[in-house]
């Protein structure tokens, strides 16, 4: 996906003007979260796994190298083979590299946003290799030339009209298709598909360091397709998608079902450990596992944004993000958005291109509330902010007003000359109370969006000094 | 592509990055992950029951209680009559071969155009109304037809996960698949349809004896 968060206010503008795009992200966040709260809220362990599986990654994370050593080793003592990837260039030459040498002409996918952010299927495209989206979600995408949204409901922007006209202008389905027709012509066409791929490519939900599985978690049976027909598997994970144990797997599989769609189990749990046995019926012949960098191990380095490596990617903070429910995902300009995506974006690309990503939020805290594995959000949205001011990559308007206010706050003097004539500035400009002084170059722009009361006669300064204080 | 020598290079270096993040030399000491949330440990088997039949139903499957094998089976013929199913797939377990003795029913020639998929369990889970499914015996006949039959004996019941790695860990299956309600999708607006690539049909024979 291609990388734009350097143009983040423009997309917000677009965002703002989508008329579309507003109904859609206002149906669908409102729904997560709905879903979420219940499923929460009838649920009495619901803090104690929260706890767990924090500490359950943290320790992960704190230990990584010793893990994916023992991860790889599982694998391996399965017959599987263990890819290492330190960048996207380098995990998309691997994995067009093993199709090409095994003879793979068609690849069936399911869901994964590593692959989103290292342009996997374009790659495999200029190989003259079929490359497949299967999850619904992404398969709508896939056919339209956009890119995901939303971590669980990737074309949640769209709204079932646009969706209706996109089918029945690619798979000729009737104008007036209700969903379950356009799901059934999906199924229809993608089974064909998976009958016929040579290889499946998946992502991973968690990957259990000592038997050498990899998790997969869905709803619609497509990961379990993938996972099951073409002859070859290949299993994609980023390097944080570690846990220890199978026994760590019940709260985790607890946790991120009941926060990313509010079930209590998600349709399907699949666990693979390598490929088909000797007396198995079915199942590929080969599995492949490829784990991949990609700036995580600079994020892992940071001992404040390690936290953000705890990801399990369930969404509930973008569901919860009131920014989010505004712009959608496509504004924040890459793979991961809402406020994992501010925190996690500028660690996997830099602050530089990513520098306005942490100033979309509100620091309303609802992201670090809701979040499964208590990352802590807000404070790393701060963090953020903190560094781009160090390193002087905030905006030139926003130093000058700071520069100005810090001048002006540490003489009293010239603060209450200041204030007399702000004051009696902006009581001229009031109407009915309030501010209006939408036409004003700089203030306007804020003032036309908010409505800031008159200020009143005396400062509170005043007040005090001639009334209040003892003489 | 054969993990040769350039495979453990790039393996090394990556490990290298790694503990360089971390401040870690290779064989450093590893503390304990902390401890494992342990389940109760024991369990009321008609309190499974009601409970595996409640969270089923609460996510659209249909459970179906009968006594032995051979009134399963009757029960198997009307359901398959009911869903006009003549042709099946069916995993490779002595359940499967004793519900359907005498049942007017063709094995699908095409695997992917069979009509019913018919399958045993090696557990299932009441907490969550889960059925959990191994590779040993395959893994076609639950996911390609557009309806899942499985068949359950009450002693296959246990509370949740936990229970069922405790059982079965750690020697697992290629694909151990935990199914739970039909095959689901909500990508278009947040609106639940079924069946879009797994059965959107699952019917469920708990056997008591």
């Amino acid at each position: 996906m291609e990388v734009t968060t350097q143009n983040f206010k423009n997309n917000v503008g677009k965002a703002l003007q989508d008329e579309q795009l507003q109904l859609a992200m206002q149906r669908a966040t409102a729904a997560f979260a709905g879903k979420r709260q219940s499923a929460v809220a009838g649920f009495a362990d619901f803090e104690a796994l929260r706890s767990y599986c924090a500490a359950v990654k943290a320790h992960t994370l704190a230990y990584l190298d010793h893990y994916l050593e023992q991860l790889t080793a599982s694998v391996e003592a399965l017959g599987g083979t263990v890819h290492f990837a330190a960048d996207g260039a380098e995990a998309v030459r691997i994995v067009t590299a093993l199709a090409e040498a095994k003879g793979v002409r068609k690849v069936v996918k399911s869901k994964s946003m590593l692959s989103e952010e290292i342009h996997l299927n374009e790659a495999l495209e200029a190989k003259d290799i079929t490359a497949l989206e299967t999850d619904l979600g992404e398969y709508i995408l896939q056919i339209d030339g956009d890119v995901p949204s939303h971590i669980i409901g990737p074309a949640i922007h769209k709204t079932k009209e646009q969706v209706t006209r996109l089918f029945h202008d690619k798979l000729g389905t009737p104008e007036d298709a209700d969903i379950p027709t356009l799901t059934a012509a999906a199924r229809r066409l993608l089974r064909e598909h998976f009958l016929t791929a040579d290889m499946g490519i998946s992502g991973v939900n968690f990957a259990v360091a000592r038997s050498g599985t990899v998790v997969l978690v869905e709803n619609e049976g497509n990961i379990r397709f993938t996972t099951s027909l073409p002859r070859i598997h290949l299993a994609m994970m980023g390097l944080e998608k570690i846990i220890p144990r199978l026994e760590d797997l019940p709260a985790f599989l607890s946790l991120l079902p009941r926060s990313a769609t509010g079930q209590k189990a998600s349709s399907y749990v699949s666990l693979i450990t390598g490929s088909r046995r000797p007396g198995e019926p079915e199942g590929p012949e080969e599995f492949h596992l490829l784990i991949v960098d990609n700036g995580r191990s600079a994020v892992l380095a940071d001992p404040k944004l390690r936290d953000s490596l705890r990801c399990i990617r369930c969404g509930a903070c973008l569901n919860s993000c009131p920014v989010y429910q505004q712009i959608g995902g496509h504004a924040y300009g890459w793979v991961y958005s809402g406020p994992i995506g501010a925190v996690l974006d500028p660690g996997l690309l830099g602050l530089e291109p990513t520098v306005s990503l942490p100033q979309a939020s509100s620091l309303c805290g609802a992201c670090g509330e809701v979040c499964p594995v208590k990352i802590p959000l807000p404070e790393l949205l701060l963090e953020h902010r903190r560094r781009a001011v160090e390193r002087g990559l905030s905006r030139k308007s926003e130093k000058l007003a700071v520069g100005a206010f810090a001048f002006l706050a540490s003489r009293p003097g010239l603060w209450d000359v200041n204030t007399r004539i702000g004051r009696y500035g902006a009581r001229l400009l009031s109407r009915e109370g309030y501010l209006a002084g939408g036409w004003l170059p700089l203030l306007g722009a804020w003032l036309r969006e908010r409505d800031f009361p008159e200020p009143a006669r005396r400062s509170f300064r005043e007040v005090w000094r001639r009334e209040l204080a003892e003489p | 592509m054969a993990p040769g020598a350039g495979g453990t290079v790039k393996r090394d270096a990556f490990l290298a990055r790694i503990r360089q993040a971390l401040h870690r030399q290779e064989g450093d000491p590893v503390e304990a992950p902390p401890a494992v949330l342990e389940p109760p440990g024991k369990w009321d088997l008609e309190a499974l029951v009601s409970a595996f039949r409640r969270e089923c139903e609460a996510v659209g499957a249909v459970v179906h209680e009968v006594a032995e094998v051979a009134e399963a089976g009757a029960l198997l013929g009307s359901l398959l009559s009911d869903l006009n199913a003549r042709t099946f797939l069916a995993s490779e377990e002595d359940i499967v071969a004793e519900v359907m003795t005498g049942l007017p029913l063709v094995p699908a020639e095409v695997p992917a155009e069979a009509e019913v998929g018919i399958t045993g369990v090696l557990c299932a889970l009441a907490d969550t109304g889960t059925l959990v499914l191994s590779s040993e015996v395959g893994r076609q006949a639950s996911l390609l037809p557009p309806a899942h039959v499985a068949l359950v004996r009450r002693e296959q019941l246990l509370p949740g996960m936990a229970e069922a790695l405790a059982r079965f860990a750690p020697s697992l299956p290629s694909a151990w698949v935990q199914v739970t309600g039909p095959s689901r999708t909500a990508d278009i607006e947040l609106t639940l349809t079924m069946g879009v690539h797994g059965p959107g049909v699952l019917q469920v024979l708990l056997i008591s004896a």
